[in-house]
């Protein structure tokens, strides 16, 4: 509310407020004039359009930090960490001119296999089930055409950052997947990933993801905000 | 989709009922006692004092050894639900109105299950493919009278009763319960399967328990659709399709499952772990989830895949599971998910060649694993009050390993009692086992113990054929034109002209004037007469190939049934001598091929014949004084225990006082 409050025109936009309130006025006083009625309803278009610009300009700015925060929170939020005893998949990628036989896995101490690999070559992937069984980082690795490729699986009781999976590098996967490192953009793999369990968050008879909560706090605060630093939205 | 399985997928989205608290009264002089109740259906005492005496249930010999061990009579007929719902009431049949495992409407001449219905709203508004639901749906326990935890419950004593047959949805009270036999899964049957196959021999459509659906692998790639609950939001209340793919590895006898969220791996012979499964009835508005095990059976040369009855999911449930309502969720939390489902052994899987005896047998101790994970739960909680716990183990696994040591047996063979020979006696021993925890709490909270079993066990190797008889003794006559045989009792028979028919598993109905919709027989001195002669000539019939007599009793309603309900109760009740039970088809109002036929199917052990053939075990840490106790003294008995009187309308007393 505060950036809003500095970032946008706040005097422009009270005043076009006024005037869509007056046109409304005016459309109840002479409900019988329909060409008074028709201007009215008219302008109270037009300055809405005007307002939702000077509101967008303000929005904008705030855009990119935004999107930054619900990267961080989707990451924390929207998916449950492994525990001890857990069976994970993870799903190796290669590129479509190498021969998936050829991929095999490296586990750190701390995880098994729990079943021979399956191997998709309509897909070209290999995915292997296995169980972690402590808390920990683990770094899991996929060894193809004699290079090492390590997925970060993290086994724990607490929220962490969980990044499901590894894919070269892009502009959608840097905002995406902020701070996960990303794979060698001409190497053999396409992605490494693993199937975390989505994350449900229970308010009463309700199980819905974290957005849906984090919208619902962000409005309601934003609104009593609005109201205390007399903020014009 | 046949009739009869239509009348089985009971409408299963209807929403909740409401369970509502019941009075109490609090008896603070009883408030400390403390009374554990394990049911274990199918405990046969001739098994059990067998096991016994070679040593094999030590925990068994030592409680008949503090207290009491003796035979329980059963109730007529012996059959699960009239049996525990004799014990649930103190009363008999005629009191609680549960008479067989199927009923009959005699206006509709329609079965239907008889200890529950799920019905849909009763008002809605149609738009275009959509239904509104103006009003609730609603789940009915078809079982009448007061249950012994609710009396127990009104005093102001804490109970917990786990998976008692009969009791969905659970009755009213304040009580913790858990519905159990009875318990529809999410199609609203009491258990059906679905079975994907590559193979060309298997043929595809309804299986006795299930469905089997024709597949074909494509690049290594099978895209199948797993049919869920009906939409009742949509006209026609179509079934919800949820379809997966599953990726098959080359070479390695191993797979990838994708369903919804889900993505597994399983090895060929390998179980998943429970997978929720959300069914979308109105999109993003409403939906219901259920929870499936499934089984990769082969990859290769067939694909075979097994997918369990979707039962209902315990962290959500779509219908009353318990009391109070979250009682449900909070056992999930607790001990993680568990079959819900009411018989949760797929026996069908079984007899109908989907599972292999030692698929059954693995699937089977899944089941025991769960109700001994509530158990160990409630046992571990347990200080005061009333504690019963249901197992269904023993039971289920003594009709389908029952072949594997009874020599006589159609089906035996030596290689296969070699294999399964000891399988039913595990299954004791696993019961021994738990007994051995509950003695030392028992001990330790200074609590009454009773075990009892609802029925015993007999061998089932020859099947008789009661309406086939019945239509070869002219009691039943055919509609002219309908084919080389009958099949359906109620497609082909000519009602006009039929006196008595046969439907559910002991059940014989009079063709009623005023009762039946095409009654023909007058009620009175004709009825009478007929049962005499339908009695007499049953009685007679003998088996030429053992020159036994299939039947061995025939009970009158009148005679053995007291209560409010008497007037629904079969005419007579059938009671097959050992060795013997009705033909699977009689059972639902259909003709079998014979009258007598050996049974060749793994279900070889049964108990719904004369009940004096099958009695239970009644076990007890204190001495028990009743000299020949019945199913209907146990509420009495629990009651007495807690100083509560017991209802007039109980017919048992306590069978710890002579």
């Amino acid at each position: 509310m505060l950036v809003f409050r500095y970032a946008s025109n706040q005097r422009t936009m009270r005043r076009i407020k006024k005037r869509i309130q007056a046109n409304i006025l005016a459309v109840r006083l002479f409900p019988d004039q329909l060409g008074v009625v028709l201007h009215a309803y008219f302008q109270v278009l037009c300055y809405t359009f005007v307002y939702l610009g000077y509101a967008l300009r303000a929005l904008a700015i705030l855009l990119l930090p935004m999107l930054i925060v619900l990267a961080q929170l989707n990451l924390r939020f929207s998916r449950l960490p492994l525990q001890p005893g857990d069976s994970f998949i993870l799903q190796a990628k290669l590129m479509r001119s190498l021969r998936i036989e050829s991929a095999s896995l490296r586990l750190p101490r701390g995880m098994k296999v729990t079943a021979p690999p399956v191997h998709i070559p309509a897909l070209n992937e290999v995915d292997w089930q296995i169980q972690a069984n402590e808390n920990g980082d683990f770094w899991p690795a996929v060894v193809i055409a004699g290079q090492t490729f390590t997925k970060r699986v993290v086994v724990s009781d607490d929220i962490a950052s969980l990044h499901a999976k590894r894919v070269q590098k892009s502009l959608l996967n840097w905002i995406s997947n902020p701070g996960g490192r990303a794979l060698p953009p001409a190497g053999p793999l396409r992605s490494i990933g693993i199937d975390y369990a989505p994350r449900t968050i229970q308010v009463g008879p309700l199980h819905t993801e974290w957005w849906v909560f984090f919208f619902a706090f962000a409005f309601a605060s934003g609104f009593a905000a609005k109201v205390c630093l007399r903020v014009e939205l | 989709m046949n009739r009869r399985s239509a009348i089985a997928r009971v409408l299963a989205l209807t929403g909740p009922l409401v369970a509502s608290g019941g009075c109490s009264q609090q008896n603070s002089h009883v408030a400390d006692r403390a009374v554990l109740v394990l049911g274990i259906d199918g405990m046969d005492p001739h098994l059990l004092r067998q096991y016994m005496q070679r040593g094999r249930m030590p925990n068994f010999q030592r409680l008949a050894r503090l207290g009491s061990f003796k035979e329980l009579r059963t109730s007529i007929p012996p059959q699960s639900p009239v049996a525990w719902s004799n014990v649930t009431t103190g009363m008999d049949p005629g009191g609680h109105g549960l008479f067989d495992f199927i009923h009959r409407n005699p206006r509709t001449m329609l079965p239907y299950f008889s200890m529950a219905q799920v019905e849909g709203p009763r008002h809605a508004l149609h738009l275009g493919d959509w239904v509104i639901p103006l009003s609730a749906g609603n789940a009915i326990n078809l079982r009448h009278g007061s249950a012994f935890w609710q009396i127990v419950d009104a005093h102001g004593i804490p109970a917990t009763v786990l998976r008692i047959p009969a009791n969905f949805p659970p009755v009213d009270c304040s009580s913790r319960t858990l519905a159990g036999m009875g318990t529809p899964d999410m199609v609203g049957t009491y258990g059906t399967f679905s079975f994907f196959t590559s193979d060309p021999t298997q043929q595809g459509g309804e299986a006795s328990g299930g469905r089997i659906y024709p597949v074909g692998v494509g690049g290594g790639r099978v895209v199948c659709t797993l049919i869920g609950p009906q939409d009742t939001f949509r006209n026609g209340a179509p079934q919800v399709p949820v379809p997966f793919t599953v990726w098959l590895d080359p070479t390695n006898p191993v797979a990838k499952i994708i369903i919804q969220r889900h993505e597994l791996i399983l090895r060929e012979g390998e179980w998943s772990d429970w997978v929720q499964l959300k069914f979308s009835l109105v999109p993003d508005i409403e939906s219901a989830t259920g929870i499936c095990k499934i089984y990769l059976k082969q990859v290769r040369p067939c694909f075979k895949l097994y997918i369990s009855p979707i039962n209902i999911d315990p962290s959500q449930a779509a219908l009353p599971l318990s009391t109070p309502g979250d009682y449900v969720r909070d056992l999930w939390k607790r001990v993680g998910p568990f079959y819900t489902q009411g018989i949760a052994e797929d026996t069908n899987a079984r007899s109908d060649g989907v599972f292999t005896d030692e698929e059954f047998l693995e699937q089977s101790r899944m089941v025991m694993d769960d109700q001994l994970r509530l158990f160990n739960l409630e046992l571990g909680r347990f200080r005061a009050g009333l504690l019963f716990a249901y197992f269904s183990s023993v039971d289920q696994n003594a009709h389908m390993f029952w072949r594997t040591f009874d020599k006589d047996s159609p089906s035996y063979t030596p290689e296969l009692g070699a294999r399964y020979g000891g399988t039913l006696e595990w299954f004791y021993k696993q019961m021994d086992h738990m007994l051995g925890k509950v003695l030392a709490r028992v001990e330790d909270i200074k609590a009454t113990l009773i075990i009892l079993s609802d029925h015993g066990f007999a061998p089932f190797e020859y099947s008789f054929g009661l309406n086939t008889w019945l239509l070869e003794n002219g009691y039943i006559n055919l509609l002219p034109n309908r084919g080389p045989r009958p099949w359906d009792l109620f497609d082909d028979v000519d009602w006009a002209n039929t006196r008595a028919y046969g439907l559910g598993l002991q059940a014989l109905y009079l063709n009623l004037t005023g009762r039946e919709r095409y009654g023909i027989v007058p009620p009175g001195a004709v009825a009478e007469a007929l049962k005499a002669e339908i009695c007499e000539k049953l009685l007679a019939v003998r088996d030429p190939a053992t020159h036994l007599a299939p039947i061995s009793r025939m009970d009158r309603a009148e005679k053995v049934y007291t209560g409010p309900f008497v007037a629904d109760a079969p005419d007579l009740v059938v009671g097959y001598n050992r060795r013997y039970r009705a033909g699977w088809k009689t059972a639902v109002g259909e003709f079998d091929d014979e009258v007598l036929y050996p049974n060749q199917e793994p279900w070889s052990g049964d108990h719904c014949i004369d009940h004096t053939l099958v009695p239970g075990v009644l076990l007890s840490n204190k001495s028990i004084a009743s000299q020949a106790p019945a199913l209907t003294d146990i509420a009495p008995t629990i009651l007495a225990e807690f100083e509560i009187d017991k209802p007039e309308n109980m017919a048992g007393q306590s069978v710890f006082h002579s």
